[in-house]
């Protein structure tokens, strides 16, 4: 076989130009559609990368958010059991100083009702006393007695001052000139008639219509009132036992006054 | 299927188009068919003969990568028609066709392409190295490294041919003698195997050399 050089020519021919032909139409092709999904898986990988790192930057913050949120449940935590254990620290005291209050109350209230019993004891057993006197001068009371009694009230009229007897006037005036005779006992016709002629004496301008009418008052004791248009001259034993009693009151109060002010003074020593 | 290469044309006495020419225009028109089949509509996700592409050029990378390294990449192509052209020729016997491979025309018109481009890249990469390594390691010994040189296109071209020829013979013989069954078998080792290796062997052989030329 020898060599033919148009078919060689031909075949180097056809050959180059099926090397043109698949360089053009299969190689470069495929290279480039290969190419571009590289590109695009290493762009895809890219964004995967950078999303994955965007992921891992927001959960990184999450992270943080969430660390920062505990911490802060925490902290409120710790406020709260702060602020409750300072509650309760002042709902106890609060409620000590209550009970201490109450008890302090209750205490003052009683003793407030023992010096209430006790002057109210003392006030009646000076009551007592002077009833007992009352009752043992009404059984002492006699006609000697009531003589010396009816003197006695008819000096009290002499001896009436200008006011007391303008008071006087100024009470018939409003009273029709009339005037009311009390007394413990029953006042005889001489005496009503000597106490007349008395007032007579000292009041010229009822002289003519003076009318005096005379009732027994058994709480007058041992004496003798005058009322005249709610004007009054009196005199009786009874005015000075209420006089005593007055008296017995009044010292008994200044007493409890005293004890009480002691009783506090010494609380306040005492920090109660 | 004949021994003899059938003349079309004749210009002036002289085989003009042969039935290697013709089968070589039938293999390039099917190629060039197929490749714009292939490549008509490319998709991000590749259907079942984009893949068969993209993974053949995988392969032919793969192939240039490791025989002629990365910088060499833009051989690619021709290694790709290289290995297309001599493997579809090599399996032409399938369909009862003479492989335009066992034609000395055909291969020698691949090995003096080869030839060529190993002078080509050898002298572009070397310059005037490459001439002083014909003188290499003796001046005297130019004479040798010339026909050494010239031998490659010549063994090149004859082993594929010698290969493809010899595959017709045995197959015509085959025909001949036995001619139910066993020819499949001949078939599958001749036109499949052989086709195969020597392809390869053709393949890498010019990658080979053309490295050796350059580096």
């Amino acid at each position: 076989m020898i060599i033919d050089w148009y078919t060689v020519i031909f075949q180097i021919i056809n050959f180059l130009i099926l090397v043109f032909l698949l360089r053009y139409f299969l190689y470069g092709p495929i290279v480039r559609a290969m190419d571009r999904r590289e590109q695009k898986i290493v762009q895809r990988e890219e964004e995967a990368a950078a999303r994955k790192q965007e992921a891992e930057k927001e959960a990184q913050a999450y992270r943080r958010k969430k660390e920062e949120l505990q911490q802060q449940e925490e902290e409120i935590w710790e406020k709260a059991y702060a602020t409750a254990e300072e509650e309760k620290r002042e709902l106890l005291d609060e409620a000590r100083r209550e009970v201490d209050e109450t008890k302090h109350r209750w205490e003052d209230a009683f003793n407030r009702e023992k010096e209430t019993f006790i002057f109210e004891l003392r006030r009646r057993i000076g009551q007592q006393a002077c009833s007992i006197a009352r009752r043992c001068l009404q059984d002492l009371a006699d006609s000697h007695l009531e003589a010396l009694v009816w003197d006695l009230f008819l000096k009290k009229i002499d001896k009436l001052s200008e006011d007391g007897q303008s008071a006087l006037q100024e009470g018939l005036a409003k009273d029709e000139h009339k005037l009311v005779l009390r007394s413990a006992f029953e006042a005889p016709d001489e005496k009503l008639e000597q106490l007349k002629l008395k007032l007579q004496e000292i009041l010229p301008d009822f002289k003519e219509d003076l009318t005096l009418a005379a009732k027994t008052d058994p709480s007058l004791v041992c004496g003798l009132e005058v009322d005249a248009g709610g004007y009054r001259i009196a005199w009786s034993v009874g005015s000075y036992l209420e006089d005593i009693e007055e008296q017995i009151l009044k010292e008994l109060e200044q007493t409890a006054h005293m004890e009480h002010a002691e009783e506090v003074s010494d609380r306040g020593k005492t920090g109660n | 299927m004949d021994i003899d290469i059938r003349t079309f044309v004749e210009l002036q006495g002289v085989p003009f188009i042969t039935n290697t020419v013709t089968t070589t225009w039938i293999i390039m028109i099917v190629m060039f068919a197929a490749s714009m089949s292939v490549t008509r509509k490319l998709n991000m996700i590749p259907g079942t003969a984009q893949q068969i592409a993209e993974l053949l050029m995988e392969g032919i990378h793969w192939l240039v990568d490791n025989t002629m390294g990365e910088d060499k990449m833009n051989f690619a192509p021709f290694i790709l028609a290289l290995s297309l052209f001599i493997l579809i020729s090599n399996f032409m016997g399938l369909i009862a066709v003479r492989h335009p491979t066992a034609d000395l025309n055909t291969t020698f018109a691949l090995a003096g392409i080869t030839f060529l481009l190993v002078q080509y890249h050898g002298l572009r990469a070397k310059k005037l190295n490459y001439i002083k390594g014909f003188f290499q390691p003796l001046p005297f010994l130019f004479p040798l490294n010339l026909i050494s040189e010239l031998a490659l296109p010549i063994s090149l071209s004859f082993r594929l041919f010698g290969n493809m020829l010899g595959s017709i013979v045995i197959m015509i013989m085959m025909y001949m003698f036995v001619p139910i069954l066993v020819p499949i078998i001949g078939h599958i080792y001749f036109d499949l195997f052989i086709g195969l290796i020597q392809t390869f062997i053709f393949v890498m052989l010019t990658m080979t050399f053309i490295t050796l030329a350059m580096d």
